[in-house]
């Protein structure tokens, strides 16, 4: 039933559910954006259930990672913008190192480097 | 599944209600903002609804999210520094990595009685001997590090004490006579068509035997005729009772699950398909 696009990634979905917060980080990181730009974003590139990212945006804004503002629009209601915070820059620095040294080592295993 | 915004919102508030989640209007408005922007670039409601995916299981996460808010001190964190820097000293180390107790346990809605899945274990990779003093070992009420607590999923056995009151009395006052009242009346039912069967079985043979030009007025074929349409009508019952068995069964299952999203906040057989589409 599920539509998976062509070029979509669709992932072991223990391993998405860890790193969808690191994504989701790195996008507020890289610029301030609202909600359904971010589900758009990460959906393009992987496969997710997009419900699940809002439940996620609201446990980062909860733990300090991230702050919410409001923002004006002249076509239907005012749009809430996510903005990264110092908590979450720090968090998101450690997050990355993390994946990198797990996919880093995952590399080595898979290819059998060093063997 | 639904099809329409109106539907998914009124479900949505309905589910959050059920979990308890506090800020329901400000997550409606979040998914209303999202269906007027992908309804903007021309996607269908129910396209939209289904991409969103399963309302209990965003409710669910919802409320997880409210339990678990902290990430305070990242035990991963501190190992890390342990192995790249050894100068720093041991008392430095458990002051900084002893987790701090997250609001659910101070709040002592849940009582978590499975330690060993919760805060006991070090990553795989650190040094152990480093780690016996950090760590306090998996005790009874999980020193949960707030990392793992603010996983999506509760995988911790954490029971819920009102949920598993309720489900005893319930047991207590429902379930110990509704469950036995309801078989019993299956087994009821099903002897109907075990009388069919017997009465056609009986009168075909006395057909057969011809002994109907003793007993009735009625042809020889008649009453082949008669016994062949309540063997039918028997068969037929037999098929209705196999799928009220069926159906019982289902309703043990449901009432299993039951006890446990009671209990232990997910059911007891879950559907894994299910589980898997909702990431």
């Amino acid at each position: 039933m599920s539509i998976i696009k062509k070029g979509v990634c669709a992932i072991n979905p223990q391993l998405k559910r860890g790193t969808l917060e690191l994504c989701v980080l790195a996008l507020v990181c890289r610029g301030d954006c609202y909600g359904y730009e971010l589900v758009n974003r990460i959906s393009a590139s992987m496969h997710i259930t997009e419900g699940t990212i809002y439940p996620l945006l609201k446990r980062l804004k909860d733990n300090g990672s991230i702050s919410s503002y409001i923002v004006e629009s002249q076509e239907g209601p005012p749009r809430k913008y996510y903005q990264i915070t110092d908590i979450g820059k720090e968090e998101k620095e450690r997050q990355e190192k993390e994946w990198r040294d797990f996919s880093d080592s995952v590399e080595k295993l898979i290819s059998g480097e060093g063997e | 599944m639904y099809r329409t915004k109106q539907e998914f919102l009124e479900k949505l508030e309905k589910e959050l209600a059920r979990f308890g989640v506090v800020d329901k209007s400000e997550i409606i408005a979040d998914f209303e903002q999202h269906f007027t922007d992908s309804l903007a670039l021309g996607t269908g409601e129910a396209e939209i609804c289904e991409k969103l995916g399963d309302i209990s299981e965003i409710a669910k996460q919802y409320a997880e999210a409210e339990i678990f808010p902290v990430v305070a001190v990242e035990p991963e964190k501190i190992t890390t520094q342990a192995i790249v820097s050894d100068a720093k000293s041991e008392t430095e180390f458990s002051t900084e990595s002893t987790p701090e107790p997250t609001p659910y346990e101070k709040s002592g809605i849940k009582l978590n009685f499975g330690g060993n899945s919760n805060g006991g274990t070090p990553p795989p990779h650190t040094n152990q001997n480093a780690d016996s003093h950090h760590w306090n070992g998996g005790n009874g009420l999980g020193g949960g590090t707030p990392y793992e607590n603010s996983g999506i999923r509760l995988d911790n056995g954490g029971i819920k004490v009102g949920g598993l009151i309720t489900v005893i009395l319930v047991d207590i006052f429902v379930l110990s006579w509704a469950l036995p009242v309801l078989f019993s009346l299956i087994i009821a039912l099903l002897s109907i068509p075990v009388a069919l069967i017997g009465s056609g079985i009986g009168i075909i043979a006395g057909g057969a035997f011809n002994l109907s030009g003793f007993f009735s007025p009625f042809s020889t074929i008649s009453t082949i005729f008669a016994g062949a349409a309540l063997l039918a009508a028997g068969g037929l019952l037999v098929l209705a009772g196999i799928a009220l068995i069926k159906l019982f069964v289902k309703l043990i299952r449901a009432v299993i699950n039951w006890h446990g999203k009671m209990v232990v906040g997910r059911p007891v057989f879950e559907d894994k398909k299910k589980r898997e589409r909702a990431v």
